[in-house]
C-alpha cells in the first residue's frame, strides 16, 4: 500500500516567540526539529509498506522546515513534499488540513495516511482528524499498533482510550494518528543520509493547489486568538528539609492532614 | 485582530449542544455530566445576551450491541433541556460515522456551541465534525464562557507548554466547537425536579455507513491507565534511579486509592508504560491530590499536573524547579520519605477503624 505520513516542524525548545498582534506563533526563522511523533509515523510507515510501495512526506510550513523534511528522506521516506507559502501563515488547524489535503489529493490520495497524534507546539491534536473529514476517509486516533490485513484492503490497529485498548479493522483509504509506544525511531544510516542530501524536497505554493487567500492561512481560520495571558504556575509553598530535625515528620504530618481533608484516606 | 467586520456581526445565538458518551460498561461517562452542567450556565448566559431561550441539548451517539443501561435522562439534573440520542452497532467505535451523525444533526439543528469532553472520543469526532461543517474548533479548553457583548463563546485553553494561556473565538462560523479537559468543571449536586425530554430523530442510513469493526476491548488493568478518574495521583521520575522504584509509587498509589502517574524520560526508558506518562505528551491529570517524586519539574510535566488540587513534591535536590509549583515540598530521598509516609497512613487507618 501507498503510504502518506503528515510531518511537522516544530520548534526545539521553549524558546518560542507569539506575534502579539495575532496571537499565532512566529516560526519564520526559528530553529526547528520534526514534531517527535512525526518519526514515529514515519517508522510506521516504513515498517508496513510492502516492497515497491511508496512513502511520501506531507508537510505544510515555512521553507526552514525543508530540513526537516530532508531528515524523513534520510530515514527511508521515497519523497518529501512541503506546502509552503506566505499566505499559509497563522492558519488554525483547519486551515492547515486544508493545505495538507490539497497536496494529498494533488499527489493522488494514498490508501493509508500517518500522522504523529499530535504537535509539541500547537498541541491541538486535531488536524489529522479533519485531514481524513476532508478527504472523506475514515480515521482513527492514539493508535499504539498497526497491521496490515491479509487481503490487503485493510488494517488492524491497536488504539488507546480511556479505559483500555481498543482493536478494531478499517477499511482503506483511512488515515491513523500514532503515539510514541507504536514503535521505535531508528537513527538513519549513513547511505541514508547521503541519499537524502542528493534528493530534492518538492516544493508547491497556493497557486499550486488553486487555493486562493481566503482558503488558507489567518483568513481561512475560523478560530481567532483574542487574549493571551501568562498564568501563575507558582504556589505557596511549604517546605521541609527531610534532613532538618522534626522537620521531616512535620512535612508528613501535613501530607496526611491534606490527605485527610481530600478524604481519601 | 477581527479583520473589517463589524462586532454587530459576530452574534451567534442559539442552542449549547454537549456531545456525550458512554463507557465502555454503558454507563454515561462522568465528563457528561461535568459539560452538562457547564452548558447550563453557558445557555443561561446566552439567553441573557440574545433576549431568547437558548437550550441545552445533550447528543448520545450510543452503541446498540452494549446492554448496559446509559439512562441518557439524568442529564436532565445537571441542566439538559433535551438528549438527542442515536444509536447503532458499534457506532461510537467509528469516529467518522459519528462524526457524520453529528454534523448532520448539527446542519440540521444549528446550535450556536457543540462542546465533548477532550477523550479519546471527543478528540477524534469533533475535528472530524468540524472539518465537515467547516467551522472552527478548540482542543482541551480549561476554560469556556460568554462574551456578554457578542454572545460569543470564549474558549480559553493552556498554549506552548502551559506556559501561557490563549483566548480563543471562532467569531464568524458556526457551530463554534470545544473540546474541554476532563474535570475542568466540577458536577454540581444532581437536582432531580428537573426534567430533559429524549428524542430518537431519524439519521439516513448513508450517514451511518461504518468502515471500522471492532475487533476487542481490552479493559486495563488496576494498576494501568483511567488516571483521569483518579483522585490521587502518585507520579515517579528519573529520581527513582531504576524501575523497580515503581513498586514503592504503587504501593503508596494503592493504600490511597490512586493512579500511577509517570514522567517522560522514565516512559522513554520503559520503566513503565505509555498509559501512565503524565504531562504535555501524555495525559493530564487533575486530582485532589498530586503527589510526585523523583520529578524535577519540566514544563512538560507541570503542564500536565497544574490543575490539581494539591501538589506534593518530594525530591532530594533543593532547587528542584518543582517544589515552586507545590503546595508541600519534602527535601529529602523518597526512599525514606514515602516508606514513612505508608507507615504514617496506616497507623492513622488503623486508629480510625
Amino acid at each position: 500500500m501507498n503510504v502518506a505520513v503528515l510531518m511537522k516542524q516544530v520548534p526545539d525548545s521553549d524558546n518560542v516567540r507569539m506575534n502579539p498582534e495575532t496571537g499565532t506563533m512566529v516560526r519564520e526563522g526559528t530553529s526547528g526539529i520534526v514534531n517527535p511523533l512525526d518519526l514515529n509515523a514515519l517508522e510506521a510507515a516504513m515498517s508496513i509498506r510492502a516492497p515497491g510501495d511508496a512513502v511520501a512526506i506531507v508537510s505544510m510550513g515555512p521553507p526552514e522546515a525543508e530540513e526537516s523534511l530532508r531528515e524523513g528522506l534520510a530515514l527511508g521516506a521515497d519523497r518529501a513534499i512541503l506546502a509552503t507559502d506566505k499566505l499559509f501563515a497563522g492558519g488554525d488547524s483547519w486551515a492547515t488540513a486544508n493545505v495538507l489535503a490539497a497536496v494529498l489529493k494533488k499527489i493522488g490520495l494514498p490508501d493509508l495516511i500517518i500522522a504523529g497524534e499530535k504537535a509539541t507546539d500547537g498541541e491541538t491534536g486535531q488536524v489529522g482528524p479533519e485531514v481524513a473529514a476532508l478527504l472523506g476517509i475514515p480515521a482513527a486516533t492514539r493508535v499504539t499498533r498497526l497491521d496490515a490485513l491479509s487481503d490487503g484492503r485493510g488494517i488492524e490497529i491497536d488504539c488507546t482510550v480511556e479505559d483500555g485498548i481498543l482493536t478494531q479493522r478499517i477499511e482503506l483509504p483511512c488515515l491513523v494518528t500514532v503515539v510514541s509506544d507504536i514503535n521505535t525511531v531508528p537513527l538513519p544510516t549513513l547511505s541514508g543520509k547521503k541519499r537524502a542530501y542528493s534528493s530534492a524536497v518538492e516544493v508547491v505554493s497556493a497557486s499550486d493547489l488553486s487555493l486562493s487567500e481566503a482558503e488558507t492561512g489567518l483568513p481561512a481560520s475560523p478560530t481567532r486568538v483574542v487574549k493571551i495571558d501568562h498564568p501563575k504556575l507558582t504556589r505557596r509553598t511549604e517546605r521541609f528539609m527531610a534532613k532538618r530535625q522534626g522537620e521531616l515528620d512535620a512535612g508528613l504530618d501535613r501530607i496526611v492532614e491534606i490527605l485527610t481533608e481530600a478524604a481519601v484516606i | 485582530m477581527n479583520g473589517a467586520k463589524d462586532e454587530s456581526d459576530l452574534r451567534a445565538f442559539g442552542d449549547i449542544w454537549v456531545l456525550g458518551e458512554a463507557k465502555p460498561s454503558g454507563e454515561l461517562a462522568s465528563t457528561v455530566f461535568e459539560l452538562t452542567a457547564k452548558a447550563r450556565e453557558l445557555a443561561d448566559d446566552l439567553s441573557c445576551t440574545a433576549g431568547t431561550v437558548c437550550e441545552v441539548k445533550v447528543i448520545l451517539i450510543l452503541d446498540s450491541a452494549v446492554s448496559g443501561e446509559a439512562r441518557p435522562l439524568r442529564t436532565g439534573y445537571y441542566g439538559a433541556d433535551r438528549v438527542i440520542a442515536v444509536s447503532g452497532e458499534r457506532l461510537p467505535a467509528d469516529r467518522a460515522a459519528s462524526a457524520r451523525v453529528l454534523a448532520h444533526l448539527a446542519a440540521k439543528h444549528r446550535p450556536a456551541v457543540i462542546m465533548a469532553a477532550a477523550t479519546a472520543f471527543g478528540r477524534s469526532v469533533m475535528p472530524y465534525a468540524a472539518a465537515l461543517l467547516k467551522t472552527g474548533l478548540t482542543a482541551d479548553c480549561t476554560g469556556l464562557s460568554i462574551d456578554f457583548e457578542t454572545g460569543l463563546l470564549l474558549q480559553t485553553r493552556p498554549a506552548i507548554g502551559g506556559n501561557i494561556m490563549a483566548t480563543i473565538r471562532t467569531p464568524y462560523r458556526t457551530p463554534q466547537m470545544a473540546t474541554v479537559r476532563p474535570r475542568t468543571f466540577r458536577v454540581p449536586a444532581p437536582r432531580t425536579d428537573r426534567r430533559a425530554i429524549l428524542e430518537y430523530p431519524d439519521i439516513p442510513d448513508e450517514v451511518k455507513i461504518r468502515t471500522v469493526t471492532t475487533v476487542s476491548f481490552k479493559e486495563f488493568d488496576e494498576r494501568d491507565g483511567a488516571l483521569r478518574e483518579r483522585d490521587v495521583i502518585v507520579s515517579g521520575g528519573k529520581g527513582l534511579r531504576r524501575a523497580e522504584g515503581f513498586g514503592l509509587i504503587s504501593k503508596l498509589a494503592s493504600l490511597l486509592g490512586g493512579g500511577v502517574g509517570a514522567s517522560r524520560p522514565v516512559v522513554e526508558m520503559k520503566w513503565i508504560s505509555y498509559p501512565h506518562q503524565v504531562g504535555l505528551s501524555g495525559q493530564t491529570v487533575s486530582p485532589k491530590v498530586c503527589i510526585v517524586a523523583g520529578i524535577s519539574g519540566a514544563v512538560q510535566h507541570l503542564a500536565g499536573i497544574q490543575t490539581s488540587g494539591r501538589i506534593i513534591a518530594i525530591n532530594r535536590d533543593p532547587e528542584a524547579q518543582i517544589f515552586g509549583v507545590s503546595d508541600v515540598a519534602i527535601c529529602g530521598d523518597l526512599y525514606e520519605v514515602i516508606p514513612l509516609l505508608i507507615e504514617r497512613i496506616e497507623r492513622r487507618r488503623g486508629i480510625s477503624k
